[in-house]
């Protein structure tokens, strides 16, 4: 997650301050938001006169105004609390019972919490402003024995909208973790956050009406089976008898329908329109500092690193000195370099890094160095430290493992998941692909700029360690379920570029080579590069690949 | 400015235009000239069109082919919700008028009837929406109604990809014998393709509901890959698909549809698309890149264009006076762009320039009225522009003529000068066999010794004509080639087995 005591200028400069201007923004529109609920739970066709004064003067009501100040009070904290969980990098569970960790976290239990609370809370406000039979939560009943005075009763509509919230709430929160709902993607081209607003406010409206529909149709089938413990239950603990004619009016009752339906509409909006702010403004502005081109500036430290010490070798030379200025690289990380280590073990200086999946998990990831271009801090320790308590659990007791594995249920819940794990592997690429860019760039640019040979000295290397990406990226799609393409859900809140980072990254690579072969040419035949690689290079040459 | 009557008359009785050297056009008498030189290429292709069969499936479902059977009205609805959408459901009803209630059969009879009167009044609007999506490809994109519909070169190697009739298409390698020929359930009515830059294998081909990217290996034998090799990309709304474009460092791919205001810009690993949306000009009917990758001209079926920088993707609108933007071509650096109007017989010029903030008018550089040569026999020609391509080093012009019922369609080449002012020079006609019309032309992308124009002619012709020069700019990689002389040209061309030996013998 990320963490705000960690030095790290995309925090700094971007999400923090993105995300406090769309919570002021959501603050902002809430009023409108407010009058337009208002108007909407208050509508009759037939007399419009009265609904519209009956509105005004709803909207100047106390409660009304109390309930604005408490929903502005929720969307500051669900806007401060959600912000915490935003990242670039997801954090993928590679069989069901991560999954299952995952989602009964204690962090989660507590964003799951906090979400009930809150769309209760959202829901408590709605059903005020709505005021009429769903404004308390008790309501003057008459007993069909004893008719002579009123007696308080449970208010079924209050207590189902209520339930309605805490539903929601918690669903959001549950989508959220399995859909990867904190991720955010770079976009892939850069434009002003005004038209990029307007451009998915659409497609936000949309989605959340689905999801909220969707949310609907699973609350009511959930409160017909077992609405009635939550329903037995308060009203022994508040001792109001129950009302028995809700259900029955539930039912067959369209206003009722149709006002429970726009307040769902109203609280998924709410929500929505927060995580969409935020969501979209750090997507902007995530992308404001990439170059189109290399700028040398910034860039000019990072593509030695990434592969000359990967090569593992030309770090010697001293012209090469200003491209590897670091050892400890952003742009190392350990997915990829396992994933190319496996390729070239004899290049011995990796190995001390490379042990085992478990430790490299624990290695300093993508985004976590400082010193990086990009540096976004996603360090997940508690799920990481739970994972490799379960794991080496079940190598130490290999017996006990193997008795499990005969277990239907066991199976099902260890059984890796398909393209997960391939899709844990490349989840944080994009800054590779952006590395790519940039040094193949650079390498295109030394042809007819680099008077000193800088890169040229050090282009065996580049290519080699391209070269062997490559070759290890073709391994890779040769798995089952590497090269197939993940199903598209046509509206789905969450971002779901990340399940297609392998692609973009292998594209990438053959674009990055062949710029660099278009550029050399027949000049690329003098690089000594070993004869294994120079088969693959012709090819490139050839465009054959 | 330059006119038609600077340039030398056009051949006449069946002459061919062979290539050019030393400045001027070699024409050939023999009319089988193409077939010597198929002799020595890999393929002087031909395609006439009795050998194809169009596709003869309808627009529409093929409801009427089959047997009446009573569904019940939920799934006529359902069917009729999914073929052809609200109206097509409302009209179920309304038809089935005996089965529902009667008010409900008037009020979506009522609905229906607003409806048909909206799009009427936005069809009077932008009149191309009342056209059916093929009489839309064959308006706005530059499909021909011979054999071949689309033709693109590799930019980086010698291997083109051909669209026919039947809607397939074959890619011819120079190196290969094989020629893959690609068949997709979704690649009806292909309008324009072009292949992935920076990549060897990735084909881009805009069809009638979508837009493929095929990915066709290269080092394959078989000549039928799968459909497994396509990626479909499609958008709601965004069809038909006239107009692709890459950016020239291949990240991106850019589609644009008449009937979509927005034109998509694609992210083809992920398969997901951001709409450019803006308001006016009713659709984007082409779109193309310019060579630097910094702007992106994108042409409406109106009166107007619009150049979109591709840094911040905001854009700047050009309103035409006449008609829409028929053609336009980038310079090599991306500076300038050249652009025809349908209804002038004019070449506008636009000259970008990142110091003053962008041009303000258009320039006429080109004039091609109509002109009559008299010679032996009274040879007119001139017209309004079908297309325009400049060459990858900037030195040779290609313009496509329209034809009219006077006279053919014929190819005027022109020279181009960017220094010390830029201004278009004659340089001669192309043309072809007797009854042959050129229908597309596209120049090669890397060809050593000046330029090599690939001409599609209506009798589904696919001919070479090189230009022999040498060119000022153009860096040579791998050393310098020897000019190509006229008299050691033979042996230099013939014994190479290239796409492009076109000599006579």
């Amino acid at each position: 997650m990320l963490s705000f005591n960690q030095d790290c200028w995309f925090v700094r400069k971007v999400v923090r301050w993105r995300a406090l201007a769309s919570i002021a923004w959501s603050v902002l529109l809430l009023p409108a938001t407010t009058t337009l609920f208002v108007f909407l739970v208050r509508f009759s066709l037939f007399h419009p006169v009265e609904w519209i004064s009956e509105c005004f003067g709803l909207l100047t009501a106390a409660s009304t105004i109390f309930s604005l100040i408490l929903l502005c009070g929720v969307v500051l904290v669900i806007g401060f609390f959600n912000l915490e969980g935003y990242t670039v990098v997801p954090s993928i569970p590679c069989s069901r019972v991560a999954l299952l960790a995952k989602v009964l976290h204690p962090r989660q239990c507590v964003h799951s919490l906090v979400h009930c609370t809150v769309g209760m809370m959202v829901m408590w406000c709605a059903s005020v402003m709505a005021g009429g039979r769903y404004q308390a939560l008790g309501s003057p009943c008459t007993r069909g024995e004893s008719a002579d005075a009123p007696e308080v009763c449970l208010n079924e509509y209050h207590l189902f909208l209520l339930l309605a919230g805490a539903f929601i709430g918690y669903s959001h929160s549950f989508l959220g973790v399995v859909q990867n709902m904190n991720y955010v993607s770079f976009q892939i081209i850069q434009q002003y956050k005004y038209l990029r607003c307007k451009g998915s406010l659409p497609w936000v409206l949309k989605c959340s009406a689905v999801q909220s529909l969707y949310a609907v149709r699973n609350y009511v089938a959930l409160y017909f089976f077992f609405g009635h413990i939550p329903r037995a239950w308060i009203s022994n603990s508040l001792n109001l008898p129950i009302d028995r004619v809700f259900f029955f009016f539930f039912v067959f009752d369209v206003r009722n329908n149709a006002i429970s339906l726009t307040l769902f509409l109203a609280l998924f909006l709410c929500l929505c329109v927060s995580v969409c702010f935020s969501v979209s403004s750090a997507v902007v502005s995530g992308t404001e500092d990439l170059p189109q081109t290399p700028r040398p500036s910034v860039l000019l430290k990072t593509p030695g690193s990434v592969f000359l010490k990967s090569s593992g070798r030309g770090i010697s030379s001293p012209l090469t000195a200003p491209f590897t200025p670091d050892l400890d690289s952003p742009f190392s990380t350990p997915s990829l370099r396992h994933l190319a280590a496996q390729q070239v073990p004899q290049q011995g200086q990796w190995l001390g890094s490379v042990q085992s999946p478990h430790i490299i998990r624990r290695g300093p990831k993508l985004w976590s160095t400082s010193t990086g271009l990009l540096s976004l801090i996603l360090i997940k320790k508690t799920l990481q430290v739970f994972f490799i308590l379960f794991t080496s659990a079940l190598t130490c007791c290999a017996q006990v493992k193997g008795f499990m594995a005969k277990r239907v249920l066991v199976v099902y819940l260890f059984n890796k998941l398909p393209e997960a794990s391939s899709q844990a592997l490349f989840a944080d690429s994009q800054a590779h692909i952006w590395a790519l860019e940039g040094l193949s760039h650079l390498v295109a640019a030394s042809f007819s700029e680099d008077k000193y040979g800088v890169v040229q000295t050090t282009l065996p290397s580049i290519l080699g360690c391209m070269l062997s990406l490559q070759e290890a990226v073709d391994r890779h799609f040769k798995l089952p379920h590497a090269s197939s393409k993940p199903v598209k859900t046509s509206c789905s809140m969450g971002d779901s570029t990340y399940k297609t980072l392998r692609f973009a990254l292998r594209a990438a690579l053959k674009t990055s080579i062949y710029r660099i072969t278009s550029t050399f040419g027949e000049h690329l035949n003098a690089v000594c590069i070993s004869a294994e690689h120079q088969k693959r290079l012709q090819q490139f040459m050839e465009y054959r690949e | 400015m330059c006119s038609l009557a600077l340039f030398p008359p056009p051949l006449s009785g069946g002459q061919i235009t062979l290539y050019e050297a030393n400045n001027e056009l070699v024409a050939g008498s023999s009319p089988d000239c193409y077939e010597k030189q198929g002799a020595q290429t890999l393929s002087a292709l031909n395609f006439p069109r009795e050998t194809l069969k169009p596709h003869s499936r309808p627009e529409s479902s093929s409801k009427a082919a089959f047997l009446d059977h009573k569904d019940t009205l939920w799934m006529r609805s359902a069917g009729a919700w999914r073929d052809a959408g609200l109206s097509g459901l409302l009209d179920e009803i309304t038809n089935s008028a005996e089965e529902v209630p009667k008010w409900l059969a008037v009020s979506s009879g009522c609905v229906l009837a607003l409806i048909r009167w909206m799009s009427s009044f936005h069809g009077s609007l932008f009149p191309h929406l009342t056209l059916s999506g093929e009489e839309m490809t064959a308006e706005f994109s530059q499909v021909s109604d011979s054999a071949i519909r689309s033709f693109a070169w590799h930019p980086h190697t010698d291997k083109f990809a051909v669209a026919l009739l039947d809607d397939s298409i074959k890619i011819y390698n120079s190196r290969s014998a094989t020629a893959p020929t690609l068949k997709h359930r979704l690649q009806r009515n292909v309008s324009a393709m072009q292949w992935k830059p920076l990549c060897a294998s990735a084909l881009a081909v805009a069809c009638h509901t979508c837009l493929l990217v095929w990915h066709v290996d290269p080092s394959s034998l078989s000549t039928r890959p799968s459909s497994g090799c396509a990626q479909v990309l499609s958008h709601p709304g965004h069809s038909p698909v006239t107009s692709v474009a890459w950016s020239p460092s291949g990240s991106l791919l850019v589609s644009a549809s008449p009937v979509d205001t927005a034109m998509m810009v694609w992210d083809v690993a992920a398969e997901n698309c951001v709409p450019l949306q803006r308001v006016g000009g009713g659709g984007v009917t082409n779109v193309s890149w310019s060579p630097d990758g910094s702007r992106l001209l994108a042409a409406t079926p109106s009166a107007l264009f619009r150049v979109w920088e591709t840094r911040m993707w905001t854009c700047e609108r050009w309103p035409c006076l006449k008609g829409r933007c028929q053609s336009a071509c980038w310079s090599p650096d991306g500076s300038r762009l050249l652009f025809s109007v349908q209804g002038e017989m004019v070449i506008y010029a636009l000259t970008f320039s990142d110091m003053t903030g962008g041009p303000k008018s258009a320039a006429v550089v080109a004039d091609l009225s109509e002109t009559t040569f008299s010679g032996i026999d009274d040879i007119t020609v001139g017209g309004e522009v079908q297309s325009l391509a400049w060459d990858p080093t900037g030195e040779r012009l290609a313009v496509l003529l329209k034809g009219s019922s006077s006279h053919p369609a014929i190819i005027a080449v022109f020279k181009t000068r960017s220094s010390p002012v830029f201004e278009l020079l004659p340089c001669g006609f192309v043309s072809g066999e007797i009854g042959a019309e050129p229908r597309l032309i596209q120049f090669h992308p890397h060809f050593q010794h000046g330029a090599l124009l690939t001409v599609c002619w209506s009798n589904g012709r696919i001919s070479h004509v090189p230009f022999y020069f040498v060119s000022v700019g153009r860096p040579h990689t791998g050393g310098s080639p020897p000019l190509p002389h006229i008299t050691s040209k033979i042996e230099d061309y013939s014994t190479t087995h290239t796409l492009y030996t076109e000599q006579i013998s």
